[in-house]
């Protein structure tokens, strides 16, 4: 096979202009990670109180004290982060869902994960008691719940977490669980997904017949996905837990392309189909279930992002996955700067403009992907 | 014998899909498998290469039971062409790159590289290299797929119905490369094949199914108008017209032969 390699490399060179065809894919995560630096600079900078560049600078080197200082630390960047952690990992989320079920529908707000999360919110709220007045002063400001609540604002908020991890997790096993025992087919896990989600929709609604109105406001504040609401503890374990997932798909990038191509190439290929689709729907799934609990429900990123990505450079995971994480990040921090500095006096929540955002433009790349 | 095959038997739920299939294959010869619909053909060629597990018996390919190896040791020796595939938003490289996954570790040498640049080449498709497949015809697509199996290095090619879908043209260049490449790189190749005129025409022997059992096996002359009567309940002749073996279908027989299609 060697002596005939190289006489075919002399009169072509596919694989030379198929390594600048990759290259170019770098460059624009490139290009968008330094869009993302900019627009995180951006974000710091503007909103109700102005900072300039250099005072930016000085608070990153620790030298300034006073105003500027808490604005950066315990207001903007706490935002800026897990707008960037949670985008990227509604972003991973989505892509890593619409491969393995092989449906372009798949994201967590679609397959019902985000509905488990709420449904476990308004049940901390209304039947734990864990909202209410406490949580109802949330909505005077968000940003006083990450920079100065109080303790026992923060307990509360610590159990409605919980109990939305567990409505989101919940969620999650239900499907997979289904998927395992009745070798569901992946369109069936879609379809799944929807009754969950409708079941899950009910479950608020009956919650919030019992509640309170104050609690009723609580649980309906909760559901608007915003990124202000978290603090630094919750972003580390954010963060870390994205980073993780990321690492892992990226060691999986191969098996997600074989599966792509569909389920027999991909077991001809020593795939094991269903144990990777399992602990990769569960992955992806608590991911998911962390940003939503933390920061409350976020349409459309997960959706979105992988289906811009696929646009962009193909549906091959060795990149639409990093592109996906990326995109997703810059799709939720231009909407949560677009919400705080254009719209209102800056206590919009992102999960209403994602929605505003994200459904004209789904519907557009739909008509253009069928015109295609 | 490149690949032996010894007493396969497999069911879905309790019903039998195949019983004790067992043949060999010499290096470099073509086995076309023939049947009626549901006659047990990809479920078969599914069996050899693990897709699906066996309930009994044994696959050898040049001496070792494939059966009781990890996916990826399976996939460097036996590469398998489906009926159907989906992914239409990758590249051409890029599909036939995915034929290297067994043998990556990390990321794709350049020897990964060059092997696919040299089936990209040698199948007349680099001037697609850098389309989506989605762009492609279906021979031109058929070709991409047959080329991502042999990217793999195998030393068996499964090809489950390659030339179902495709246009007269196409029938004869994707047989026609098949044929090349087990002449050429001395692998073997088991067909699946509805088409008995193309099956003739390639195919070195006949391994015939009826009900998920053999029933007739060997060299050409196995394909002979009494079993194609028994195995479809098809009156049929066959005459040599230039050369070529030909099977003219005449009518169908008033037998329950048809029966194994209904499943």
């Amino acid at each position: 096979m060697t002596e005939i390699t190289g006489a075919f490399s002399q009169s072509v060179n596919l694989t030379g202009s198929y390594r600048e065809h990759v290259r170019h894919k770098v460059y624009l995560f490139g290009v968008f990670f330094v869009m993302l630096l900019c627009l995180a600079l951006y974000a710091v900078a503007a909103g109700a109180y102005d900072l300039t560049l250099k005072s930016i600078v000085q608070c990153f080197w620790g030298q300034v004290e006073g105003p500027a200082n808490i604005i950066v630390w315990n207001i903007r960047m706490p935002r800026i982060v897990a707008a960037v952690a949670a985008g990227w990992c509604l972003g991973l989320s989505g892509a890593v869902m619409q491969c393995l079920l092989k449906n372009p529908l798949a994201s967590p707000f679609t397959l019902g994960i985000s509905q488990g999360a709420a449904f476990g919110a308004a049940f901390a709220i209304v039947v734990l008691g864990a909202g209410g007045a406490e949580t109802g002063s949330v909505q005077i400001s968000t940003v006083q719940t990450t920079s100065s609540a109080g303790p026992m604002t923060i307990r509360n908020i610590y159990s409605v977490t919980v109990c939305a991890f567990l409505g989101a997790l919940a969620g999650t096993l239900a499907i997979v669980t289904l998927a395992r025992l009745k070798k569901m087919a992946a369109e069936a896990i879609i379809l799944a997904g929807v009754a969950l989600s409708s079941l899950f929709v009910s479950g608020t609604i009956l919650v919030q017949y019992f509640a309170t109105e104050v609690e009723i406001a609580s649980v309906v504040f909760w559901t608007f996905g915003d990124v202000g609401r978290s603090n630094w503890r919750e972003i580390g374990i954010m963060t870390s837990s994205v980073l993780l997932l990321t690492i892992y798909f990226a060691l999986k990038r191969w098996d997600l392309n074989a599966i792509s191509a569909g389920e027999d190439i991909a077991r001809s290929l020593g795939v094991d189909v269903d144990r990777s689709r399992l602990l990769g729907m569960l992955f992806v799934a608590v991911g998911a279930a962390l940003v939503t609990a933390f920061l409350g429900v976020i349409a459309f990123v997960g959706l979105l992002a992988p289906h811009i990505g696929r646009r962009l450079i193909g549906g091959d995971h060795r990149f639409l996955i990093p592109h996906s994480c990326i995109i997703g990040s810059l799709l939720l921090l231009i909407a949560d700067t677009v919400s705080r500095t254009l719209v209102g006096s800056g206590t919009l929540p992102v999960g209403v403009l994602t929605s505003f955002m994200g459904a004209p433009l789904f519907l557009y790349l739909l008509v253009k992907g069928q015109a295609r | 014998m490149i690949l032996s095959v010894d007493a396969i038997s497999f069911r879905y739920n309790s019903l039998p899909v195949l019983q004790d299939v067992t043949f060999q294959l010499p290096r470099g010869e073509i086995l076309g498998v023939i049947g009626v619909n549901g006659a047990g053909k990809s479920t078969l060629l599914k069996c050899i290469n693990k897709i699906l597990r066996p309930k009994s018996g044994s696959v050898l390919v040049e001496g070792t039971d494939v059966l009781r190896l990890r996916g990826d040791a399976v996939a460097r020796r036996i590469g398998y062409v489906p009926q159907r595939y989906s992914d239409d938003h990758v590249t051409v490289f890029d599909a036939v790159l995915l034929g290297r996954k067994p043998h990556i570790k990390w990321v794709a040498t350049e020897r990964d590289m060059r092997i696919v640049e040299r089936l990209l080449v040698s199948m007349g498709l680099e001037d697609y290299a850098l389309r989506p497949i989605s762009t492609l015809s279906g021979g031109e697509a058929q070709k991409v797929i047959i080329a991502r199996a042999l990217a793999q290095e195998p030393k068996i090619l499964l090809l489950d119905e390659p030339t179902s879908s495709l246009d007269l043209r196409n029938q004869l260049e994707v047989m026609n490369l098949v044929s090349n490449v087990v002449r050429t790189e001395g692998v073997s190749a088991v067909v699946a094949i509805h088409d008995l005129n193309l099956a003739l025409r390639f195919a070195d022997r006949f391994l015939i199914l009826k009900d998920g059992a053999i029933h007739a096996m060997g060299p050409k002359e196995a394909l002979s108008p009494e079993i194609i009567e028994e195995v479809y309940g098809v009156h049929s002749i066959l005459r040599i017209v230039e050369g070529f073996p030909v099977i003219i279908p005449v009518h169908c027989c008033k037998s329950e032969a048809h029966e194994g299609g209904s499943k």
